[in-house]
């Protein structure tokens, strides 16, 4: 019996399927990307009237699944507070955070996360009300400041007071929801955030552009980048090819429209040459050949991307600034496949 | 997809639970069966089994390492000397013996890994059960017990204290200091429990005889050989992880293993077949089936939205929320290996305690130590329900496991309800005394 038990042993445990990234198998085997993204956060990730999910962070996420299921809808969205993200990460509930997190080497030392790379360049302002925005930095002494609790911004701000010179009193919020919404409701004298997430809750709220006003000047460096677990270089890899595919897209001129009308990458060198190199990498990244043009059929090149949820396109219209191409004047290029 | 997989390893263990609980099955072949079957589901990759070895952290060369070890010894005639010396202090009293074997078991184990103590110590229980004429079983489950108990004697008693004091940064000193003395209570609420699961050897009373001597060491070569071994695998275990090429305690096993191994081919006492042949293989595969599947339930996620549910449902309530831990990974400790259910317990935990804001995200990290002194309830209450749950059922613990698979090996074959007649009290009690021992921390830190 005991040598039975032990051949069967050794046979189940060299027959179980062989394969290089334990998340993207997982990924595969449920069928479903599991993405934690933000708690509405205007133009990152928020649902529509219809109850759709739209942002970037979703976007992000809808990529990926167009490149490991072939079908960008396979995500199942969990909306999960600032203080919970990491550890629903970290505990394998999802397989990638994509909550408008800021890419900080000390996260990466100290919470045992990967960032996948810049989705969004942007940096740390002031919303504040529009009557108050001409005094400028002065306008926060001693004033009421509204924070999202866990992100950046709280020990920016720190070091931004110490620096200045200003004293403020934090008021600390666990979602940018509900930090706009005490804003709103005039619980705090300004509102710190990501630039690009503020001036997006300014305009999306009535009457916002009149009444508020961004401080001009960005205090800090926020590169928002996807986050994944650090003991998976498999799928870090898979996340970051997706990422650069959307910017590649973007660099050689391959839209949406032409993926989906079947067109593709007809007439288009630049853009053909992308898709075989991409294609040359399916089986070293474990995809399905064609899912750089599924990426971009499913969710348009980083440039729609962003026109969509932020830009000219959205209900926002940002200017993209810092992520806009390099060759644009921005800072956004793709890592070369 | 991902429902039908959590469904699927839900239903395949809870069937596999049953079969072992109501012996359907030989237990071995229960849960290889399972993992078969999640195999052919595709729920099983190679990478979970890679995990589990990994999250196995040297478990199963530390059980080869002793059972090698302990079976080299046994033809020394070693046990047969501290088995009689053992037998003369317990002057025939049942008691005695039990209370004895207490004091020696939670000693061997503060400083030993537990299945190893248990197979060191087992030809010496099995002598002295033979001499006083009792029924081996129950001293057997009562060592496995005392082992788990004597694990939280200190910080490296138990892979469980050790996992999660090395999350928060306890140091040894500290350790003793502030948690030790919970295992002590545990240790202790055994002994009132005593004459209720061992009524029998509780009154047993035997007139040892005048002349009880061991017999002469036939080959003292090969004993001193073999005991030196011994004492070289105890000292690594000590002090390995300090010297300036670090040995863990499950290379030390097998460095043990293989100079055990060399003693009886040098001395050509056996061939080293017969040694090997001995090793309970069975138990060893049963443990690393086990550590499978608790990495299957881990994959799921489902300990995943834990740390927000205990959020709202404890609020800040820190008391409640450690007891309902104890309660909690006590009861999954019972069922599954305890390693993997800690660690996995530490991310929730530490998850549920950034909610409350009582420490930053980095928390999360292994290099954290700035733990504020109210949350070490919380972590007591997952070492010891990590610890003590595992003594509740037959599949609870390794020391448990090669506690029964030695009775089995001497002709007695202890069923899953069986031990469940001893462990359930034992660990109800336990726990509930060690939740009055997180309470009173909650009120002294």
């Amino acid at each position: 019996m005991q040598r039975f038990l032990l051949l069967l042993f050794f046979l189940q445990v060299t027959a179980s399927t062989g394969h290089a990234g334990e998340t993207l198998q997982s990924v595969k085997a449920h069928g479903v990307v599991r993405c934690g993204v933000g708690d509405n956060i205007p133009g990152m990730a928020e649902k529509d009237s219809t109850g759709l999910w739209r942002g970037m962070d979703v976007d992000f996420c809808r990529a990926l699944a167009a490149a490991v299921l072939q079908k960008a809808e396979k995500v199942s969205f969990l909306p999960l507070p600032s203080r919970a993200r990491f550890s629903a990460l970290l505990s394998k509930e999802i397989d990638i955070l994509s909550r408008n997190t800021s890419l900080t080497l000390g996260r990466e030392a100290q919470i045992g996360v990967s960032f996948v790379g810049p989705l969004l360049l942007t940096g740390q302002s002031f919303l504040v009300a529009a009557s108050d925005a001409p005094k400028g930095l002065a306008c926060l002494d001693k004033a009421s400041i509204c924070l999202v609790r866990g992100s950046t911004h709280v020990q920016n701000l720190e070091d931004l007071a110490a620096a200045k010179g200003f004293s403020y009193q934090p008021q600390m919020h666990d979602s940018i929801e509900l930090a706009t919404e005490a804003f709103l409701k005039g619980a705090c004298t300004a509102f710190t955030g990501d630039a690009l997430v503020l001036a997006a809750a300014q305009k999306h709220t009535p009457g916002g552009a009149e009444r508020f006003a961004l401080l001009p000047n960005i205090y800090s460096k926020e590169p928002i980048s996807p986050v994944v677990r650090q003991d998976d270089n498999q799928w870090l890899l898979v996340l970051k090819c997706v990422l650069s595919a959307l910017l590649t897209a973007e660099e050689c001129g391959l839209t949406q429209e032409a993926m989906r009308s079947g067109q593709g990458a007809a007439g288009n060198a630049a853009a053909q040459s992308f898709l075989q190199r991409t294609d040359s990498l399916s089986k070293s990244l474990g995809l399905e050949p064609g899912w750089a043009g599924r990426v971009v059929a499913a969710t348009g090149n980083y440039g729609e991307m962003f026109e969509r949820n932020l830009g000219a396109n959205s209900a926002y219209k940002l200017d993209r600034g810092y992520n806009k191409l390099v060759r644009n004047g921005g800072l956004m290029f793709a890592l070369p496949f | 997809m991902i429902e039908f997989n959590a469904y699927a390893i839900y239903v395949i263990f809870g069937v596999v639970i049953l079969c072992i609980t109501f012996n359907l099955l030989d237990m071995t072949l229960a849960v290889l069966l399972g993992l078969c079957l999640l195999t052919v589901l595709g729920v099983v990759v190679q990478k979970d089994i890679l995990n589990a070895v990994i999250a196995a952290e040297g478990s199963l060369s530390l059980l080869f390492g002793g059972m090698v070890v302990a079976r080299v010894l046994a033809p020394t005639g070693v046990f047969e000397i501290v088995g009689i010396r053992f037998l003369r202090m317990t002057r025939g009293s049942g008691k005695r013996f039990l209370l004895l074997l207490t004091v020696m078991v939670s000693v061997v184990c503060a400083i030993l890994p537990n299945a190893t103590a248990v197979i060191l110590l087992a030809p010496i229980i099995l002598r002295v059960c033979r001499e006083l004429e009792v029924d081996f079983v129950g001293p057997m489950i009562l060592t496995a017990l005392l082992s788990n108990a004597a694990g939280l004697l200190t910080l490296v008693g138990d892979p469980a204290t050790f996992l999660v004091g090395q999350a928060i940064g306890l140091s040894f000193m500290a350790y003793l200091k502030k948690v030790s003395l919970g295992g002590v209570l545990a240790i202790l609420t055994l002994i009132p429990l005593m004459p209720l699961l061992f009524p029998q050897i509780w009154r047993t009373r035997r007139t040892l005889p005048a002349d009880l001597k061991p017999a002469a060491i036939q080959r003292p070569y090969f004993c001193l050989f073999s005991l030196l071994t011994l004492a070289a695998m105890v000292g690594l275990f000590l002090v390995g992880e300090y010297i300036p090429s670090p040995i863990l305690p499950p290379a030390a096993a097998i460095i043990g293993a293989s100079l055990a191994l060399l003693a009886i081919h040098g001395a050509k006492v056996e061939p080293i077949e017969n040694v090997l042949r001995d090793v309970d293989w069975k138990t060893i595969i049963f443990i690393f089936c086990m550590m499978c599947y608790v990495e299957e339930f881990t994959k799921t996620g489902i300990l995943g939205g834990l740390a927000r549910s205990m959020y709202v449902a404890f609020g800040d309530n820190l008391l409640l929320a450690g007891i309902s831990l104890l309660g909690a990974i006590g009861l999954a400790s019972g069922f599954l290996a305890n390693i993997p259910v800690v660690a996995a317990s530490v991310v929730m935990t530490k998850g549920y305690l950034v909610l409350l804001q009582m420490v930053p995200e980095e928390a999360l990290g292994a290099g954290f130590t700035a733990w504020p002194a109210q949350t070490l309830p919380v972590f007591v209450a997952m070492m010891f329900g990590g610890t003590l749950g595992g003594n509740a059922t037959l599949i609870g613990a390794s020391a448990n496991l090669v506690s029964v698979g030695i009775c089995a090996a001497h002709g007695r074959q202890v069923s899953f309800l069986t031990f469940l007649r001893y462990g359930v009290p034992a660990t109800v009690c336990q726990l509930a005394v060690s939740a009055a021992y997180v309470w009173a921390l909650t009120k002294l830190t």
